[in-house]
């Protein structure tokens, strides 16, 4: 079957933590790049407590960042973020924050979803 | 254009994404199945959620009977079994979405 590169929308709605899922995410993300596929991050709901600067780093630190040399996006949906009442300086550096509208851009140009 | 929006343990940011992809001009249904169909029960505070989207609802009909929810559907939903969720997400969905 002959290789067609794909457009992968990585959606992350689980917490961080209690299950490995969030963490899955990241490893799938920095796997499409490995693939030659180009796979984008999208944190929305609950999986945003993912992106916070001060969590223990242990479980992402390596795919995080491999997923940065490969200069992939990694973003989070605002509402989400205001529902919880954090700030974007409580996250990681450049993570790209998009209105409802640009989210449903991002589930659209991505051949793609994969949830996590 | 149609997305089907799989629903399995999770409901939070569907109406969000839902709302925001008909402002792109793509019609979403969505797919209950295993726990999701607990939001179609009319004690579950998401089932008005669902139903305020005005979007097409189906549901597995064995998970609703094995939860004892047939009589307690909080709207219209469209009951399939497995052949039908199988059409309804390989024919008549351009895009799966898992919440």
């Amino acid at each position: 079957m002959e290789f067609t590169e794909r457009k992968v929308l990585i959606l992350v709605h689980s917490k961080p933590f209690g299950k490995i899922i969030a963490a899955e995410g990241w490893r799938a993300a920095v796997g499409m790049f490995g693939m030659d596929h180009e796979s984008q991050l999208l944190f929305i709901g609950d999986g945003v407590y993912g992106l916070m600067k001060d969590q223990d780093m242990l479980p992402i630190r390596m795919f995080k960042s491999t997923f940065e040399s490969f200069e992939g996006r990694v973003c989070a949906c605002k509402k989400s973020l205001e529902e919880r009442n954090i700030d974007a300086n409580e996250i990681f550096e450049n993570v790209e924050i998009l209105e409802n509208a640009d989210v449903a851009k991002t589930l659209i140009e991505n051949e793609v979803v994969i949830t996590f | 254009m149609k997305y089907l929006i799989w629903l399995a343990n999770d409901c939070t940011s569907v109406n969000d994404i839902v709302i925001s992809l008909k402002g792109q001009g793509i019609e979403t249904e969505i797919l209950l199945v295993q726990d999701g169909v607990f939001f179609a029960d009319k004690g579950n505070t998401q089932a008005a959620i669902l139903k305020s989207l005005g979007t097409k609802i189906h549901a597995i009909k064995h998970h609703v009977e094995e939860r004892g929810l047939l009589n307690r559907l909080a709207m219209d939903v469209h009951l399939v079994d497995y052949s039908d969720a199988v059409d309804i997400m390989m024919e008549q969905s351009e895009k799966i979405i898992t919440l």
